[in-house]
């Protein structure tokens, strides 16, 4: 039962949080806030830990038992389910995103002329079997290419080292706004927020009463990566060009030229950021399948993972159309809509605070 | 949507093997797959027409822009 470790839990996290925001969210984040968005990160990182403060303090209280079992004693259970089918719509949502952005990503500049189709349904493979191996594996897989993957981004400043206008270091001070730098804060909070899903793997964790360090742990590696590659394509592009990228990160890695024998090392490491996007989606997919059995009493979790991963492919084939259809939907709330699944865990905080339920069951228990 | 329905099947024979295999009870499992069959051919079906996003855009795209002070 208890298989994750606390390396594993802060690697994947980290990984988790990075590989989403350094892969899909970095062009929208320059795009909204401009050169403000690294304060952006640091302080929606603060505002995800918070959130996920209240989580971990919920989830302590019982760290043996399943939020989908206990929740509906906390609150009645005629507003636990609904809230539970909140949580699964926005855990589909995320996969579904992250799906498209995928298939457009792999279709406008690598696999060109391949249809949409078959490139989700084989990530959707790929995902499906990841998950289908269960969590052990997914956390597993976290820890065997965080280094790498960490090694990776790291090196990229040393390469765009030439091509940096030192002259737009001092624009971070005199166009300082907050104000351009909340849209960027509110994105961070969702993705930091995702955190919070903690709550559903707490009997998982070796040690759940150090979870939360492990969490710290985790959003500070995540800033520090996605600052390393945020700063430098401001510093190489500029704020006025930032604004009308769309896959930064992919432009920046094109303006590399790192020798003769590898012309450019966006191939290698888009290898990498696959496989991180591919363990983050298989999470996903195993808390939907790990709510719906829990749900319906069902005793594995396993058979649901394909039917899951099909339905989300089939999902993220009817989302979107054109990148300018897929833009509006991502400034048309759908971040609010994750923010407000985040934020449940503090409502059963409050009303499990109110009725003390949680020191009677820890004292039945003691008892048995 | 018949590729679709395929896909299903075969998903669902390989998921009823499974589930043979270990002895567990298949009413839920199949519950479960039908309406996640029903869902996906609604949804691929009325897809041009009416997409679940809207009824998200509706929703909480005032809520965000009061938010994010637009």
């Amino acid at each position: 039962m208890k298989v994750i470790t606390q390396g594993q839990l802060t690697m994947y996290f980290a990984l988790h949080i990075f590989s989403t925001i350094i892969a899909f969210l970095l062009g929208f984040l320059l795009q909204s806030s401009g050169i403000n968005s690294p304060i952006g990160i640091i302080v929606g990182a603060i505002c995800g830990l918070a959130l996920t403060y209240i989580t971990y303090i919920l989830g302590v209280r019982r760290p043996d038992k399943y939020f989908v079992d206990y929740g509906k004693d906390i609150i009645s259970k005629w507003v636990h389910y609904p809230v539970l089918f909140f949580i699964i719509i926005t855990n589909f949502f995320v996969i579904i995103i992250d799906l498209w952005e995928l298939q457009d990503f792999l279709s406008q500049f690598y696999l060109l002329n391949t249809p949409p189709w078959a490139i989700v349904s084989f990530c959707g493979l790929c995902i499906a079997y990841t998950a289908r191996f269960g969590i052990r594996s997914i956390f597993r897989t976290a820890e065997g290419i965080f280094f790498i993957t960490l090694l990776s981004f790291l090196l990229l400043p040393f390469f765009v080292g030439n091509n940096i206008q030192w002259f737009i270091v001092k624009g971070f001070i005199t166009q300082f706004s907050m104000r351009e730098a909340w849209p960027s804060v509110y994105y961070t909070t969702s993705v930091f927020g995702q955190m919070t899903l903690i709550l559903l793997i707490f009997p998982y964790l070796e040690k759940p009463k150090t979870s939360y360090r492990s969490l710290i742990y985790s959003s500070c590696i995540a800033v520090l990566i996605i600052i390393v590659h945020m700063v430098p394509i401001i510093l190489v592009f500029g704020p006025e060009l930032i604004r009308n990228l769309n896959y930064p990160e992919l432009e920046i890695l094109r303006f590399i030229k790192s020798g003769s024998f590898l012309e450019t090392l966006d191939p290698a490491l888009i290898a990498l950021w696959l496989i991180s996007i591919f363990v983050k989606l298989s999470f996903m997919v195993f808390i939907v399948s790990h709510i719906v059995s829990r749900t319906f009493k069902l005793k594995d979790a396993k058979p649901l993972v394909f039917p899951i991963t099909f339905f989300s492919v089939i999902c993220s084939l009817c989302l979107a159309k054109s990148q300018t259809q897929f833009y509006s939907l991502i400034h048309g709330g759908i971040m609010t809509f994750f923010i407000i699944a985040e934020f449940f865990p503090i409502v059963y905080l409050i009303i499990d605070s109110i009725r003390g339920s949680y020191r009677k069951d820890n004292e039945g228990e003691a008892i048995q | 949507m018949i590729l679709i329905a395929i896909a299903y099947v075969v998903i669902c024979i390989l998921e009823i093997k499974y589930l043979k295999k270990h002895k567990r009870k298949m009413t839920g499992y199949i519950s479960i797959f039908i309406v996640f069959f029903i869902s996906s051919e609604v949804l691929y079906f009325f897809n041009p027409s009416f997409q679940i996003t809207t009824i998200i855009r509706v929703i909480f795209e005032p809520l965000e822009k009061l938010i994010l002070l637009e």
